[in-house]
This record gives C-alpha cells, sequence and structure tokens, in this order.
C-alpha cells in the first residue's frame, strides 16, 4: 500500500519537529513533503555570523528552557539525543542605575528594606498560587485564570511598594515580549517564576542554536523544498488537500492526504483558503489566537569580552527599553576570544524603536549599559546587527481561554479533518511549545494512518 | 555538623598591609579542633587596585589543601557586589559593611559543612586498608576469627555513624537555596560549586554504602557462626545428656540382672 502522503509548511521548528516525530511514529512512515518559502530552515531559530569576524550570535530564540527538573523535558531529551552540547545559561541580575542588583541583599541596599520584603511577599504569593507542578502542566488555577481584563497588571498593581513593582516588571519585560496589561496573570507570574529554579532553568546549545535544526533536518527522509512559499490550501472533491505552491511566475498544485500548517499568526494570515467553510474556520482560529508581540534584537560584537570579571553571568536584564535582556553571547562558545553582547528588546519598547534607524537603535543599547560597561563598550565595538521581529511572536492576554487541544490543532474538523495546525503560539509562545504542538498533531495523524493505511493521492 | 557555637579561642591573625585601617579579622564558630579566620575588608570605593591580590595572598599563607579532589585553593570569586576568597582555614571578603553579615553567616555554613564533608572522607580514606584485611570475614568467621569480633563491631560502629553523619550532611547539600535569591544563598552555591561538594556527597555516599555492606555481611557472618556454634554445644549436651541417660539404664538394667 502507498504510504500516506503528508504536506507540511513551513520549514521552522514546528514543520520539522512534526515531521521527525512523524517519521518516527508511524508504522509505516508516511512520504513528507516540507515547504519552506525562505531559502533557509529554522524560522526563528537562527545563528548568523558577523561581517568582520566569523563570531556567531543568536538573530531569534536565544535560550531553551528546561523542565527536567519537574519531570520529563522532551525537547532538552532530543537534544541530548542528537549529542549538542548543552549549556546552562545563568544569572539573576538587573542592573539599577550603574548598579548590578543580584540578590536580595542588593535590592535591600539599593530599593530598601520595604522593597525587598514587598520582592519576597510576591515571590511567596507567586509560589503559593502557581506550583512548579502546576506550572509544568498547565493545571487550572482559578485564582489566575481569571476572567477578561485580569491582566498581569492587576497582580503588580497589589505590590504595595512602587520600586519592587517597577523592579519586577523591568524583569520580566523582554520575556513577556509585551505589556503587563497585555499579560494573563498566569503568563506573567509564570514568567517571573521561571527566574526561580524550582521551576525551569535555562539551557542553549554552545556554538549556536542553529544546530539543533541542522540536527533535525539531517535525519528526516522528507522531501525539504527550499524557496517554495505555499500561497494557498484547499480540498479536491474525493476530500484530498490541495496546495498551491509559487513555481516561477505561475503556481502548481500539490496533492495530500494530510496538511500542517506549521506557520505562525502572521503568514497564517497571510495564505488562502479554498471554500466558505475552511475559509471561515481559518479566520476564527487565526481571530482567536491574534495576540501580536514584538521583539528588536541588537547584537554588537567587540574585540574582546571586556566585562568579564565585572560581570560573569550569561544573562542581566537592564533598566533601559522599559526592561530588556542583555546577554553574553561569547560566553556560549569557551574558545571564542571576541565579546559579543546580545539586547533582547521587547513589547511597545521594540515597536517604537523598531522604527529608527540601526544606528539610533545601537547607540540607545550602549546608552542603557551602566558606565562601567559603557565607556569600554564605545572602544572595543567592532560591528553592529539590529534584527525587527514585530508581531513575530505571541502575547497571553489575560481572560484569554484557551480551545480544547483537539480544536487548537484541527480548525476545520467536518470537511477537512487532515488540515492541522502546529504553532507555539498554541500553547506558550516557546520552542517547548511548538514542540508539545508538534507531538500532539504527530501523534494524531500516527493513528489515523493506523486506523486508514494507505494513501488516497 | 559539630559546631560550636562559641568563638575557636585560637588567636585571630594580624590584619595584613595593604588593606584599608576598618578592616578586620574575625573568628568563625567552626568545630571543636579547627579554626577559621575571616578579614572582612568594607568597601570604600578606593582600593587600590592591588588589593584583591594582598586578600589572596593572606589566604594562602595557610597551606591547606584538598589534593585528594586537585582542587586548587584558596577560591576566588566574584559575586555580585562582593569579591572573596576562601580557604579551609582562613577567608577574606571585599565587601559593604551591610553585606558582612549575610557573608559571615554564608562562610560559617559553607566552612563547617566541607570541613565535616572533608572529616568524613578522611574517615572513609582510614577505613579501606582494615576493609581489604577484614574481607574474609565477610565470606566465614571460625573459631580463629572469633577474636576479632569486637574490632569488626567497632568498625561496623565507625562505619554507621560516618553514614549518619553524611546523612545529615546530605540534607543540608542538596537543600535548594532560598529565593528570591539571597547573598549568603548565593555563596553557598557557589562555593559548594567550585569546592564539588555534591559530587563528593555522592562519591561517599558509595564508599560508605560499600563499607557498610561488608560490615553487614561480617556481623552476618559473626551472628551465624555464633548460632551453629550455641548449636553445636547444645548437641553435644544433648549427646552427653543421652549417653548419661544410657549409662544409667545399662548399670540399672545390669543391677536388675544381678538380683
Ligand atoms: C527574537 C525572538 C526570540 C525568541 N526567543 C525564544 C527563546 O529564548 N526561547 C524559546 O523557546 N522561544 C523563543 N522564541 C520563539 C521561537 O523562536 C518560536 O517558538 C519558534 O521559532 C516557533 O517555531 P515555528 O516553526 O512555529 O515558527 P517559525 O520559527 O516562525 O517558522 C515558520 C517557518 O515557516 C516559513 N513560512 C512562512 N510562510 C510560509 C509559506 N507561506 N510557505 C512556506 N513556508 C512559510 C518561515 O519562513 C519559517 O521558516 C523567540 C522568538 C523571537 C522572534
Amino acid at each position: 500500500m502507498p504510504p500516506w502522503q503528508i504536506g507540511i509548511i513551513g520549514g521552522g521548528p514546528g514543520g520539522l519537529l512534526t515531521a521527525r516525530m512523524l517519521e518516527h511514529q508511524a508504522a509505516v512512515p508516511p512520504s513528507i513533503t516540507i515547504f519552506e518559502a525562505s531559502d533557509r530552515l529554522g524560522g526563528k531559530v537562527l545563528t548568523q555570523r558577523f561581517e568582520t569576524l566569523p563570531v556567531a550570535y543568536e538573530v531569534g530564540a536565544a535560550e531553551f528552557y528546561d523542565y527536567a527538573e519537574i519531570d520529563e523535558d522532551p525537547l532538552k531529551q532530543l537534544v541530548e539525543d542528537l549529542g549538542l552540547p548543552i549549556q546552562v545559561l545563568g544569572g539573576s541580575s538587573l542592573i539599577h542605575g550603574d548598579r548590578l542588583v543580584g540578590n536580595l541583599d542588593d535590592v535591600r541596599e539599593t530599593l530598601g528594606s520595604e522593597a525587598a520584603a514587598a520582592l519576597v511577599d510576591f515571590h511567596h504569593l507567586g509560589r503559593d498560587r502557581l506550583s512548579p507542578r502546576e506550572f509544568y502542566d498547565a493545571l487550572p488555577v482559578p485564582q489566575l485564570d481569571g476572567p477578561v481584563g485580569s491582566s498581569f497588571e492587576t497582580l503588580l498593581a497589589a505590590i504595595p511598594s512602587p520600586a519592587t513593582r517597577r523592579h519586577i516588571e523591568r524583569f520580566i519585560h523582554s520575556d513577556l515580549a509585551t505589556e503587563p496589561t497585555h499579560t494573563s496573570r498566569r503568563y506573567g507570574l509564570e514568567n517571573y517564576l521561571m527566574n526561580d529554579p524550582a521551576y525551569m532553568q535555562l539551557y542553549c546549545i554552545a556554538g549556536g542554536n542553529e544546530q539543533l535544526i541542522a540536527a533535525i533536518a539531517s535525519r528526516l527522509a522528507a522531501r525539504i523544498r527550499l524557496q517554495t512559499p505555499v500561497l494557498s490550501v484547499g480540498s479536491v472533491a474525493d476530500g484530498r488537500l490541495a496546495i498551491d505552491v509559487a513555481a516561477g511566475s505561475g503556481r502548481q498544485q500539490h496533492l495530500f492526504d494530510a496538511v500542517v500548517l506549521a506557520l505562525p499568526i502572521e503568514p497564517l494570515r497571510q495564505l488562502q483558503f479554498g471554500g466558505e467553510r475552511l475559509q471561515a474556520a481559518m479566520q476564527q482560529h487565526i481571530a482567536h489566537h491574534d495576540h501580536p508581540a514584538h521583539y528588536l534584537r541588537v547584537s554588537i560584537l567587540f574585540d574582546k569580552a571586556f566585562w568579564r570579571g565585572h560581570w560573569d553571568d550569561a544573562y542581566c536584564m537592564l533598566e533601559g527599553f522599559d526592561g530588556c535582556c542583555l546577554y553574553d553571547e561569547s560566553a556560549r562558545d569557551p574558545a571564542e576570544e571576541h565579546g559579543v553582547l546580545g539586547w533582547l528588546i521587547g513589547g511597545e519598547s521594540a515597536i517604537a524603536w523598531s522604527q529608527r534607524s540601526d544606528e539610533a537603535v545601537i547607540q540607545t543599547a550602549l546608552d542603557a549599559l551602566p558606565a562601567w560597561l559603557r565607556e569600554p563598550a564605545q572602544r572595543h565595538r567592532l560591528e553592529a546587527r539590529v534584527h525587527r521581529w514585530i508581531g513575530a511572536v505571541s502575547a497571553l492576554p489575560g481572560g484569554w481561554q484557551p480551545l480544547p487541544l483537539d480544536r487548537r490543532h484541527q480548525p476545520e474538523p467536518t470537511d477537512h479533518a487532515t488540515l492541522f495546525t502546529v504553532g507555539d503560539y498554541l500553547f506558550d509562545s516557546t520552542l517547548n511549545g511548538v514542540h508539545d504542538s508538534a507531538e500532539y498533531v504527530a501523534d494524531w495523524l500516527a493513528s489515523l494512518m493506523l486506523e486508514r493505511p494507505g494513501s488516497t493521492v | 555538623m559539630t559546631a560550636d557555637s562559641s568563638p575557636d579561642s585560637t588567636p585571630a591573625p594580624g590584619i595584613p598591609a595593604g588593606v584599608p585601617a576598618t578592616s578586620r579579622v574575625e573568628m568563625l564558630p567552626t568545630a571543636a579542633g579547627s579554626s577559621h579566620a575571616l578579614l572582612l575588608v568594607p568597601r570604600t570605593g578606593d582600593e587600590s587596585p592591588d588589593a584583591a591580590e594582598v586578600l589572596h595572598r593572606w589566604v594562602a599563607e595557610t597551606p591547606v589543601s584538598r589534593p585528594r579532589h586537585r582542587i586548587e585553593l584558596p577560591i576566588l570569586l566574584r559575586l555580585y557586589n562582593v569579591d572573596l576568597v576562601w580557604s579551609p582555614s582562613r577567608s577574606a571578603a571585599f565587601a559593604s559593611e551591610e553585606r558582612c553579615a549575610s557573608i559571615r553567616e554564608a562562610l560559617t555554613d559553607f566552612t563547617n559543612l566541607e570541613a565535616e564533608l572533608t572529616a568524613i572522607e578522611d574517615g572513609i580514606t582510614a577505613a579501606w586498608p582494615a576493609y581489604e584485611a577484614d574481607l574474609p570475614y565477610a565470606y566465614g568467621f571460625s573459631d580463629a576469627s572469633f577474636s576479632v569480633r569486637d574490632t569488626l563491631l567497632a568498625r561496623y560502629g565507625t562505619v554507621k555513624s560516618l553514614q549518619g553523619r553524611l546523612a545529615r550532611l546530605t540534607k543540608q547539600i542538596t537543600q535548594p537555596a532560598p529565593q528570591p535569591p539571597t547573598l549568603a544563598g548565593q555563596i553557598g552555591e557557589r562555593l559548594r560549586e567550585r569546592l564539588r561538594v555534591e559530587e563528593r556527597d555522592e562519591a561517599a555516599d558509595g564508599e560508605l554504602e560499600v563499607l557498610s555492606d561488608h560490615y553487614d555481611a561480617c556481623g552476618q557472618r559473626a551472628s551465624d557462626f555464633m548460632i551453629a556454634r550455641r548449636e553445636n554445644m547444645l548437641s553435644w549436651t544433648i549427646i552427653v545428656l543421652l549417653a548419661t541417660e544410657t549409662l544409667l539404664f545399662a548399670i540399672d538394667l545390669l543391677s536388675n540382672a544381678g538380683t
């Protein structure tokens, strides 16, 4: 019997993970074609090199979330199975003015005893409301999953010390990629608590996160078609699904038993869907999940890592840009002699600054450094890059109700039961989220292939 | 951990030249028989660039090492706004006055923890030659072995006591650092990492398990031997009694036959 023909649209982590899981899980491996619009695989997992010197830096996803302390972490397991070198990322500080505030004693000294006490209270409140298990399993927590309007801002507003409130806001701003008013209480708290090792730890792949993409792709049997943007998806009379791709100045049609849309919201919006029913279902799907969040990344190469000895963490938070994350990217490669700092700017600041020139953004990023880094940064700077990611990630607003898992992944179950969606936006906008989503769809498809073996294409 | 709550009576070493006059040396409360001097140098902001070098030299004056683990001492740590130099018998810190209490607390805890771990490791090292010599007793016990019974019991006691001390220490070692992070917690965490405390704790646990299993087995053999010996004696007693009874019966029979 001919194997199932499956089309995957999008060669980012979501598409590649779905293909890998399908090839591993299906009793009879399907014939998979991955359509990727750009000339590379990996989507927002992108490690680039500077022009002046071939030193690596992360353009997109910079860190992986490690849940292994609580329970299984299939993404970390995959990274380990692929033999990729893991490097733990540590840091707990925020720079207030020119001072590194790295622990409660520093908070007490910089912001005062009241602020320190309020921080301890907030931490305990967070831990009481959301345990590591509830965090890991995404179990419902009535006190947090409040009605519409119950944003993270309402939790912050209850903190008696304004200095502590600002400290927490700055601390998690770049993780949220949006403002507390556009974030649910739960998601805000999760992003705060993930700094506590009982909830999660951070790691990266030493030498560049994109190695994960290369490692997955090199083990796939799937056909990969780069520079092949998909224009439309619909069904044909016998229930099979048709994909139209751009081919030269025209279009080319491909038929499949099942199609996986492994695309973020914005490219999904650009696709055309055939038939009123599918159009309406996809419109609804997109509208339900359309909560754009934003990033702006500044990466600067220096002739040496002049900050070592003064600041040795893998990252810290800066007050500038309403709170942004500063990564020591050169710490990711022990052999690297040069220095690379990366600023991850999120939310409204990312939108505002993305409209400014690269040089203005770079200068402001340098100005956001404390004095003891600012001056040497100007002297040692070799090259700077700016990457704009407006609307590229998703927020989780307060009161927003996630759909049941089946509905999330199968937008139109009646006439398009083999059209699936995979995406980080269906979970928590992270690589772990997209992994969970890919696993859900791959399991589902594998069971469908068992029930009805053989392709109809 | 068995730390004296009173400061050690060892006189505090002098303050080295080249550090501000506001510096002071304090003796940390440590276990009886050991001492730890902490040099606290309040940060003024205009320290000479070689001040850290002075602290390092002062700490390195005491020749305590951990050669078994190939750990280079003293340990140098730079934490947020604090510079630390640590060795098992001396440490020094560059920090603002407000941090001194946290630093003292963290160093007292860690120094005692590390000293106790080292003492347990020393106990284990000392137990290995006896273990080798005692190996045959885990297999079988004889009359000739009888004399070592008390020695084996004492070694068993030593191993079990080391195991108990380690169990109490493990509880401290595996305890998560406080959150939100505190300076004391961070110092403890970093020093535990640099002194490979978790690894050493696991290794000591593994070694103690081997020693404990061995002396358990010796105890079992000794007890088997004692039971067998007692049974043997009992059998002989019964045999003698039966023989006596038979003899008396025979005498009785003979005397009856005579009459
Ligand atoms: C700046 C930044 C930082 C981030 N940091 C982290 C982090 O630290 N940790 C973390 O877990 N996550 C992070 N993320 C999120 C993470 O990158 C995403 O979760 C992940 O990339 C989602 O994978 P995906 O495959 O769903 O989408 P993408 O990675 O966006 O991949 C989609 C792919 O589809 C292709 N495509 C688009 N349209 C079409 C079409 N019509 N036809 C064919 N192909 C098409 C695109 O070219 C792309 O290759 C970050 C994201 C950004 C932008």
